[in-house]
C-alpha cells in the first residue's frame, strides 16, 4: 500500500470498495441515459441492471480467482485467505464480465450489437471512478521518479492519476463524439494505454505467461492481438465473401 | 397480455449496493471478533476456527443477497423487498459480534426492503 498523503488516511474503511460501489451506481445513472437511444421496451432496459449486476459479480469473482494463481504466494492458503487477499485484477474482471454479459443478452432476447455499444462508457466511468478508488486505498501506485515539477516534489509516477484522466477523456469522447463501435474502439485504446502506463507501475504485478512484460501487458498484447485479427477477418469478410 | 406491478425507485438498488459493500469488511470484522470472543472465552483453537468461518460465511451471503436483491428492486418489488429483509436478518446475527459495519449495512438493507415494499408502482403489459 501506498497512500495518497500522509494526512489522509481512511483507517479500516474500506474506501476502495465504497468508490466501486458509488462508480456502478453513476455507470447504471449513464447507462440509463444512454438507453434513450435504444428503440426498447422500458422494462428491458430496466431490468439490464440484474444481468449488469450478476456479470458484475462474476468479473469480480473471476477477476479474485485467477489473481489465486498470478500471485504464488497465496497457493496452498485456506479458501477464505485467498479471496480475502488475492484482491482484483482489472483485465479478469473485465473479460469475465463482457462474456457474462454477452450471454446473458442472447439469453434474453437483447439486441447485442446495440446494447453493448451503449455499455462502454459507462465501463469506462466506473473504470475511472474505480481507479480514484485505488487512489484513495493506495494500491496501484507507480515507479519512484523524484520529479520537480512547478515547486512541487513529484516521488512516484501518478500511474493511477493518469489513468482517472484517461478513463474520463474516453468517457467524454464516447458520450459526444463517438456514436458507433465503442466496444472495438475501448479494446484498442485502453490496452495500449495500459501497456505504456504499465512500465511505470511500483506495485508486485505478478506473474502470468512470461517475466519480460507483467500479466496486465501480456493480456493487453492478446487483446489488441484477437482485435486486430477480428477487424482484418471482418474487413475480408465484406470485401470479398459479400 | 398480462399486467404486472413493477417498482420505480432506485433506492432498493442504491441501498443494497452501498449496504453490501459495507458488509464484506463487516463479514470480516465478524469473523476475526467471534475468533477473539471464542479465544477470550477459552474455547478451543478448532471450535474458534470453525465459529469466525460460520460468521464471516454468513455475511458474505448477507452481501450477495443485499445485491442481488436490490438489483431487483424495480422487476419484482416483493421478492426484492423479502430478499432484503432476509440480508438484513443475516446481518443482525453478525452484529452479535459488535461490529459497525454489519450495524450500518443492516440500516441500509432495512431502508432498502422498506422502500422494496412502499415505493410507486406501476403497471406494464408484459
Amino acid at each position: 500500500m501506498h497512500e495518497l498523503h500522509p494526512l489522509i488516511d481512511f483507517g479500516i474503511f474500506p474506501i476502495f470498495n465504497f468508490i466501486t460501489g458509488v462508480g456502478f451506481i453513476f455507470s447504471y445513472f449513464l447507462l440509463n441515459h444512454n438507453f434513450k437511444n435504444i428503440i426498447d421496451s422500458k422494462v428491458k432496459k430496466d431490468d439490464i441492471i440484474i444481468y449488469l449486476g450478476l456479470s458484475f459479480l462474476i468479473g469480480i469473482g473471476i477477476s479474485n480467482i485467477i489473481n489465486w494463481f498470478i500471485f504464488p504466494e497465496l497457493s496452498g492458503k485456506p479458501y477464505l485467505f485467498r479471496i480475502l487477499y488475492a484482491g482484483y485484477t482489472f483485465y479478469f474482471g473485465l473479460i469475465g464480465f463482457l462474456l457474462s454479459i454477452s450471454i446473458f443478452l442472447k439469453l434474453f432476447n437483447y439486441d447485442i450489437a446495440v446494447y453493448m455499444n451503449e455499455i462502454v462508457p459507462s465501463i469506462t466511468l466506473f473504470h475511472g471512478i474505480g481507479r480514484i478508488g485505488c487512489l484513495l486505498g493506495g494500491c496501484c501506485y507507480g515507479d519512484i521518479c523524484n520529479v520537480n515539477l512547478f515547486l512541487m516534489e513529484i516521488e512516484r509516477f501518478p500511474t493511477r492519476e493518469f489513468s482517472i484522466i484517461f478513463l474520463f477523456t474516453l468517457t467524454i469522447i464516447f458520450q459526444k463524439y463517438i456514436k458507433e463501435r465503442r466496444l472495438i474502439i475501448y479494446l484498442i485504446l485502453y490496452p495500449l494505454f495500459r501497456f505504456l502506463i504499465e512500465f511505470k507501475r511500483g506495485d508486485d504485478r505478478g506473474h502470468l505467461f512470461t517475466d519480460i512484460f507483467s500479466p496486465s501487458q501480456e493480456i493487453s498484447l492478446l487483446i489488441l492481438f484477437i482485435v486486430i485479427m477480428f477487424m482484418v477477418l471482418y474487413h475480408i469478410k465484406r470485401k470479398y465473401l459479400i | 397480455m398480462a399486467t404486472k406491478k413493477r417498482g420505480t425507485s432506485n433506492v432498493p438498488m442504491i441501498m443494497g449496493i452501498i449496504g453490501s459493500i459495507l458488509q464484506l469488511p463487516g463479514a470480516i470484522c465478524a469473523g476475526a471478533c467471534a475468533a477473539g470472543i471464542g479465544g477470550a472465552a477459552g474455547a478451543s483453537q478448532s471450535s474458534v476456527n470453525e465459529t469466525a468461518s460460520t460468521y464471516m460465511i454468513l455475511g458474505i451471503i448477507a452481501a450477495l443477497l443485499g445485491f442481488i436483491f436490490g438489483l431487483m428492486g424495480k422487476k419484482s418489488p416483493v421478492v426484492a423487498g423479502v430478499g432484503l429483509l432476509i440480508a438484513t436478518v443475516l446481518s443482525g446475527i453478525t452484529l452479535i459480534t459488535f461490529n459497525f459495519f454489519s450495524l450500518i449495512a443492516v440500516i441500509l438493507f432495512l431502508i432498502g426492503a422498506i422502500f422494496s415494499f412502499v415505493q410507486k408502482k406501476e403497471e406494464v403489459t408484459v
